[in-house]
């Protein structure tokens, strides 16, 4: 047993990615309506968790003023993003170049759920991707150069990203070092929580299943939830694209 | 859009309804009967059923794996817990429903034999008792009554760093039905890698 482990192993890796990509795929018309449930049941129409009146104001500026002018002041209020990206303002036409993510420091700071709101409400006027995430939850780490990527395909399109782990904080080194190999440039987080029933409560995490990605439109309205981790790159690439392109209402 | 578009998308809209309210039926909930099992293959190559454990006063069903972090860092605890509740009567049952290749059974028979397994560590590869019990993650805790009814579902405690507990809601559970008592929590959201239903 021993003497064959190491091809054992290499048979293993080979037949292991297929299984998981036709289970995938097996269960996504369930776990697309379980999906929506999710929205619903959790979340409601209740914008970011914890927006708060004094918001409001804010939202009216979105609605009215657009997006230009956010921008603006979230740069004014220390910008979106600890890592210094501008903001979703006008930009030269230089779009099909990736962001300079070689060139940026990427960094990951502990957080509360205050702290962690704040930083989403900061980022009104944006979409906001926010992607849940863990080192131990393997498809989470296999999902995440997606989140990379749409947030190199769409910044400019005034995509956000903002990653939360919930690995225990005690773990913040190999928490950074996968982001920086991921090119997690970005505002990234860690529960200071770490991986427990009080992260899952306090930041509303519905029934606590990783992967979990959450869209919020630009005024902090809760877009879509993916859970339960039985979702495709390609449905969040949709929703995004939905979320980014649909026409303004009224 | 027209009237009938809308109808059709109000039409869809209910079948969505529809076939979530089934997903949602899967499972079973606080003071539901357990769903039996039998036939089970375990590390020790057995045959195992919910009948078996018929003298225990409680049963400790753990739907858990190899592969999960989140497990793996939860072995220990139950082993522990095996220990210190052997004698009022609680069996712990552990069973895998995941056929991932780290998962089967051959790899379950190393893993109980390198962590000194001292209760039962089925293996479910038609997955039938996850969907039964409504497993989503491990690991995912049912706690089985003396009437075997569903008496606690979620998670052993509150945190994967076992220096970090505060709260044991797995032996609080435990501890109440004990001593007659409803659990102080009943459920718990469970924390760990999603099952891997195919």
């Amino acid at each position: 047993m021993a003497a064959g482990s190491a091809a054992e192993a290499v048979r293993l890796t080979k037949l292991l990615r297929p299984m998981v990509t036709i289970s995938t795929e097996r269960h996504i018309a369930q776990h697309v309506t379980r999906g929506s449930l999710t929205v619903l049941s959790f979340h409601g129409a209740a914008g970011f968790p914890g927006a708060s009146s004094a918001s409001r104001t804010r939202q009216f500026v979105a609605r009215f003023l657009g997006p230009v002018f956010l921008a603006g002041t979230c740069a004014l209020m220390g910008g979106c993003w600890s890592s210094g990206e501008p903001g979703p303002g006008p930009k030269p036409a230089v779009s099909d170049k990736p962001p300079a993510a070689t060139v940026k420091p990427i960094s990951v700071r502990l957080v509360d759920e205050k702290e962690f709101r704040q930083a989403l409400e900061r980022c009104r006027g944006s979409a906001v991707l926010v992607d849940y995430w863990a080192l131990w939850c393997s498809e989470c780490m296999q999902r995440f150069p997606h989140t990379v990527w749409l947030h190199r395909q769409y910044s400019d399109r005034g995509l956000r990203v903002v990653s939360l782990s919930l690995d225990d904080p005690s773990d913040e080194a190999q928490v950074l070092k996968f982001l920086t190999a991921k090119g997690a440039d970005f505002d990234n987080f860690i529960s200071r929580y770490g991986g427990s029933t009080q992260t899952i409560e306090n930041f509303g995490l519905g029934d606590g299943a990783l992967p979990r990605i959450e869209l919020y439109d630009r005024d902090g309205k809760l877009f879509k939830v993916f859970s339960a981790g039985s979702f495709t790159d390609q449905q969040v690439e949709e929703a995004v694209k939905e979320l980014l392109f649909k026409q303004p209402a009224g | 859009m027209s009237g009938k578009t809308r109808l059709a998308f109000l039409a869809a809209l209910l079948s969505m309804a529809v076939a979530t309210a089934a997903v949602w039926a899967a499972g079973v909930k606080i003071g539901d009967k357990a769903p039996s099992f039998s036939g089970i293959i375990g590390v020790d190559d057995k045959q195992h059923s919910l009948d078996e454990y018929k003298d225990a006063e409680l049963i400790v069903l753990v739907f858990t794996c190899n592969h999960c972090p989140v497990a793996v860092a939860y072995e220990d605890r139950l082993v522990e817990l095996q220990k210190d509740y052997q004698a009022k009567g609680v069996q712990v049952v552990a069973v895998n429903v995941n056929n991932i290749p780290a998962d089967r059974l051959e790899k379950m028979k190393e893993r109980a034999k390198q962590k000194g397994f001292n209760f039962p560590y089925l293996y479910d590869p038609t997955q039938k008792m996850g969907h039964d019990y409504g497993a989503k993650v491990t690991p995912h805790i049912f706690v089985l009554d003396k009437n075997r009814k569903i008496a606690y579902i979620g998670a052993i405690d509150d945190n994967n760093n076992p220096a970090k507990v505060k709260t044991r809601y797995l032996r609080n559970a435990l501890d109440a039905l004990l001593a007659g008592k409803k659990p102080p929590k009943a459920e718990t959201p469970a924390r760990g890698c999603t099952v891997k239903y195919e």
